[in-house]
């Protein structure tokens, strides 16, 4: 039903489409606070990605009703930009997919966060994705979590977020815009990474149980990886600024 | 019952649920990897080209599937669509409001589609009349009539039935022209058969199928979906919690066991109505 | 407190429980998790070697909402039981600006030593008022206008909608020529 690839997938000496090896990350970049106004953001660089993840809050929850006593609502909105798609324009109207892809990064960032320290308030994490090349969802989350962390919002931890696929019978780590549309499956993993527990997992696709394992291994050393990436751009960003607080004291 | 009644009196079963799943029995007396009672019924709407009721305990979800000639997709034109959509009727529950599908109603259909989608369920390729002009669109509405939890598995038992049952007129091209003959009808070519197992994590225990009075007090939900392979079709972990990788192993274990027992009953009810 | 160099990420072990406690004041920035203690926030760690204290001083700290004994201005939106009149805080003193406003509820009692009615005798609805945060926790947030400075510092008249001039203990409409009471802040506005 798929049409053929462009480019082979698999070249024959055992590569990928993008020179990657089977168990390489596309080259990261990771930028915290590059929006003023919000209360945290962050963008992330991932392949030709190009995502930026805004929080503000917490803050009261209007209309009231929808406020919970006992904890923070946590919103989040997961937004693709018209031009940010190969081909067609996108309509900026929210998608299904991407009503379905708020909901999962909301529920993959929630149990990092310390919520119950403000109730009856939200906070809110809007993700624009500017530009799209596969595993954007986990990309997002990503950076979303380094905007909490930059709101100086407690969390239990960071949440990293990797996609691992299967391209021609091959379990490959973090994919492309060409091996989501043409492989054979996706399996979008979020973890808390000190605690190794998962707190966003999909999949399409067919899957044996040991690929599972295998997918499911491969993508927390991934993950290991961009969380010490994570740590570095919050490092990098803090640094500085703890420096000059330290010399004030 | 309020709609505040609704989500807080499960709160007050929550000490009730813990202490019984300690002792390895669940709350309506189920084991842990026991369904609720399943009746498929195939066949219930002949207006439809296909449908099927399910009740899964007190839950109840009722699929319909519409046929129609419609242009394909431009980057699959030599293929038909199938296209899931669910429905919360408001009437199903006191939590439920009328308006288009909210995130829950679209999650379930997107688990339901992805399910159907990955292993090929319908060969799309077969629902092809002229390529890049005419092909077959089948619309799958689940509507979900009373909701006690679970409603993942529902549909996905509701969709496949009613998939199964579905029967298409035959149609033949002459000079260009699409004749569709009402008179012969033939099956949908289905060529396998997934089905979803949504388990609940609720403090340390894995359950399968939860009903509504555990899903409100789950820390987290894992649906996956076997084909007649066992091998996993699509997997979605949903709300705030999280597993732990072994945890992850365990499920989908529980899952390729228990997904045979699901197959079973809609083949048993096939059979009944006959093919 | 001893500051060390390092700095402690969200989700970091900072020290084990046999090593230190998390200081009392410092959750949920330092905490307690299955005898391990982790960092919540991207901050400094420090530690009181002699008592065995351990806190981290979060860096980016998520203070915008209003804390305790934060000045802020805010507008009277309605009144209940002429006992309360709930505020919508607009702003901290010293730049927040709440686009998205907070809820402040100001007690009859905490309008002034004396003993009042009526709060309408202290704020009218429309009124922009200058308070102080007495809760730790919100919103809503719980105000007092007590003390010199604090009260209303702006009021409009109700007939005809000019702003109302400070006339020794009373505000007065030189248009309509009417006093009204009220509690006035020392920083009314005109």
């Amino acid at each position: 039903m798929k049409k053929s690839p462009p480019v082979p997938l698999i070249t024959p000496d055992g590569k990928r489409c993008d020179g990657r090896a089977f168990d390489e990350l596309r080259p990261i970049e990771l930028e915290v606070g590059v929006l003023k106004n919000a209360d945290g953001s962050a963008m992330i660089r991932q392949g030709k990605n190009i995502i930026v993840a805004a929080v503000y809050g917490p803050r009261e929850l209007h209309p009231k009703h929808l406020a919970l006593p006992d904890r923070a609502v946590l919103r989040c909105r997961y937004h693709m930009a018209p031009f940010s798609v190969y081909g067609e324009r996108k309509s900026p109207a929210p998608t299904r997919r991407e009503i379905e892809l708020s909901k999962v990064i909301r529920e993959a960032l929630e149990p990092a966060i310390f919520l119950e320290l403000f109730p009856r308030c939200a906070i809110d994490v809007y993700i624009e994705v500017l530009q799209a090349d596969g595993g954007t969802r986990c990309a997002s989350i990503v950076a979303a979590s380094l905007a909490l962390a930059d709101a100086g919002i407690p969390l239990r931890d960071l949440v990293a977020a990797v996609a691992v696929g299967k391209v021609q019978g091959h379990i490959v780590l973090d994919i492309n815009h060409l091996e989501d549309e043409y492989g054979e499956g996706d399996m979008p993993v979020a973890m808390m990474p000190t605690r190794g527990v998962i707190t966003l997992f999909q999949a399409d696709g067919v899957w044996t149980p040991d690929e599972i394992k295998y997918a499911l291994e491969l993508a927390r050393k991934g993950i290991m990886k961009i969380y010490e990436l994570q740590k570095e751009a919050l490092r990098k960003k803090y640094e500085k600024v703890i420096e000059e607080v330290e010399v004030g004291v | 019952m309020s709609k505040a009644s609704f989500e807080v009196i499960p709160h007050l079963k929550k000490k009730t649920i813990y202490a019984m799943l300690q002792q390895g029995s669940r709350i309506d007396g189920r084991k842990l990897t026991e369904y609720r009672q399943i009746a498929i019924e195939a066949g219930i709407v002949e207006r439809a080209n296909g449908s099927a009721l399910v009740k899964l305990g007190n839950t109840m979800v009722i699929a319909g599937i519409k046929a129609g000639i419609g242009a394909p997709f431009p980057d699959t034109p030599d293929a038909g669509a199938l296209m899931v959509n669910v429905e919360f009727v408001p009437f199903a529950s006191p939590t439920f409001e009328p308006g288009p599908p909210d995130e829950n109603a679209i999650e379930v259909a997107r688990v339901v589609d992805r399910g159907l989608r990955s292993t090929g369920a319908v060969n799309l390729e077969k629902l092809c009349i002229v390529p890049g002009k005419h092909v077959w669109v089948l619309w799958c509405d689940i509507y979900v009539l009373n909701h006690d939890g679970n409603l993942i598995d529902a549909s996905a038992l509701a969709a496949l039935t009613a998939l199964l049952n579905t029967k298409l007129p035959k149609v033949t091209v002459e000079g260009g022209e699409v004749k569709i003959d009402e008179r012969t009808l033939e099956p949908l070519p289905v060529e396998h058969y997934p089905v979803t197992v949504t388990m609940a994590k609720i403090g340390d225990h894995i359950v399968v199928d939860p009903c509504l009075d555990e899903e409100l007090v789950m820390d987290a939900r894992l649906s996956i979906a076997v084909n007649e392979e066992g091998k996993v079709c699509a997997i979605q972990k949903g709300l705030g919690g999280y597993f732990t990788i072994e945890e992850v192993h365990k499920a989908i274990d529980m899952a390729v066991q228990v997904s045979n027992e699901l197959r079973n009953k809609i083949f048993e009810a096939i059979k009944k109505v006959g093919t | 407190m001893k500051s060390e160099k390092k700095i402690a990420l969200p989700g970091e072990r900072i020290a084990v429980i046999e090593e230190f406690m998390p200081y009392s004041g410092s959750y949920p920035y330092a905490y307690e998790e299955d005898g391990n203690i982790y960092s919540s926030v991207v901050g400094i760690v420090r530690k009181d070697l002699s008592k065995r204290l351990i806190a981290v001083e979060p860096v980016p700290k998520c203070t915008r909402l209003p804390t305790y004994n934060d000045v802020v201005y805010g507008q009277v939106m309605s009144v209940i039981k002429d006992t309360v009149a709930v505020t919508k805080i607009l702003g901290k003193e010293g730049g927040t600006r709440y686009e998205v406003t907070v809820t402040g509820l100001l007690h009859i009692s905490q309008v002034s030593e004396t003993v009042i009615r009526s709060i309408y005798d202290a704020v009218r609805i429309g009124d922009y008022i200058r308070a102080k945060v007495i809760s730790r926790h919100g919103p809503p947030y719980l105000l007092t206008i007590k003390g010199r400075d604090l009260g209303v510092i702006l009021a409009f008249c109700p007939f005809c909608h000019q702003p109302l001039r400070r006339h020794g203990t009373l505000l007065q409409c030189r248009n309509c020529r009417l006093s009204f009471k009220r509690k006035i802040s020392a920083m009314y506005l005109v």
